[in-house]
């Protein structure tokens, strides 16, 4: 006789909680279908994940993925976040990453805290992690932070533009609100709620941040600016901009400056 | 934690659609193990992506991972049943407006 078994409602999720509603810096103007091959790869690249950041012993680490192809750029990981340990309602530790995300190509942005599998469901162009593990001193100042539900997101600001000018405040893209938001939780002037953009940018000048630097011209720059509108190169200086020379945050230079200022030291893990 | 039914556990289990129906929260349907004739009922959450046809007598592929049972067809996935490591993997908060 056949058995019929039903599997409990809240452990089975369909496309709706599998696919993303956003993306960091892409169009997602239609639900994609979840290709079999993606899921599979991206959760088993989330559970290696968990499984090494849990041997390191640490509690919040600087987690990047390769989301886009960006080698033409000198480029490997497109994106970063901090993943931090938190208990759940269950009172399990958990990963969760605090990043920030593009809403579907448009000029709009927002903070999002997911679980792993989520940060790695994100469409990527390749399967990798990378991961720098902060000094237990930064980990401590960075945990802080992230835990405070007012600080957490006072460095982030709506308008973005994929290209922002690192020391620019007219667009904040995904590794700039990072970025700022570590110089927050390090700087000791920026305790309060008069911590600043501004502010966090001379820190991170005065601290030898040095930005990744795109060399992408003229009739490039008019073509992404006619058809995207979560691109813009109008916050960067003019002798910069129309000299080809794009400066802005990525999360290479941030992995090598983290090193190079002494806020870490271990050498990039990655799983790839 | 509900663990995945027996039989969607075994590893290249082949499955059959015996049945499709609505429910208030999706899409149940009623699987089949071509092996033993075991019966599993899914309730899909939500409604689907899924460009591919899934009707009576679509066969459906079963991949076991350590986060979970993932359940294809034709290349698509339809559903997802998280381990218990697996559904602390899946969460999404938007924290800003």
């Amino acid at each position: 006789m056949n058995r019929l078994h039903r599997a409990a409602v809240s452990a089975v999720f369909g496309c709706t909680l599998l696919c993303q509603a956003v993306y960091a810096g892409r169009s997602c103007a239609e639900p994609q279908p979840s290709k079999t091959e993606t899921v599979v790869r991206a959760l088993s690249l989330a559970l290696q994940t968990v499984t090494v950041l849990d041997a390191t012993g640490a509690q919040v680490v600087v987690l990047g993925r390769a989301g886009q192809d960006l080698t033409k750029y000198g480029l490997h990981y497109s994106h970063f976040g901090f993943a931090y340990k938190q208990t759940d309602v269950q009172g399990s530790q958990v990963w969760r990453i605090l990043h920030k995300l593009n809403q579907c190509g448009s000029a709009d942005s927002a903070i999002y805290r997911q679980g792993l599998g989520h940060f790695f469901l994100d469409d990527l162009w390749r399967f990798e992690a990378a991961w720098v593990v902060p000094t237990p001193d930064v980990q401590q100042k960075l945990l802080a932070v992230l835990l405070d539900e007012q600080r957490s997101v006072q460095m982030h600001v709506k308008p973005y533009s994929m290209v922002s000018y690192v020391w620019g405040l007219k667009y904040q893209q995904s590794n700039q609100w990072a970025i700022e938001t570590m110089a927050m939780a390090l700087e000791p002037d920026m305790t309060g709620a008069d911590a600043s953009r501004a502010k966090a940018q001379r820190w991170l000048l005065s601290r030898g941040y040095q930005p990744g630097v795109l060399t992408i011209g003229a009739l490039t720059r008019l073509g992404a600016r006619m058809t995207a509108a979560n691109v813009a190169f109008d916050d960067h200086p003019n002798e910069k901009r129309f000299s080809d020379r794009i400066e802005t945050v990525t999360a290479d230079s941030v992995f090598a400056w983290m090193q190079r200022a002494g806020l870490t030291t271990q050498a990039i893990q990655t799983i790839n | 934690m509900v663990a995945a039914p027996a039989a969607l556990s075994t590893v290249g289990a082949v499955l059959t659609i015996k049945a499709v129906e609505l429910s208030a929260k999706g899409t149940i349907y009623v699987l089949e193990r071509a092996s033993d004739g075991a019966r599993v009922s899914v309730e899909v959450i939500g409604k689907a992506a899924s460009t591919v046809s899934v009707v009576t007598g679509t066969v459906v592929a079963v991949s076991i991972l350590g986060a979970g049972t993932v359940l294809s067809v034709a290349g698509e996935v339809i559903a997802f049943i998280p381990s218990a490591v697996g559904q602390s993997l899946l969460y999404n908060e938007r924290v800003t407006k």
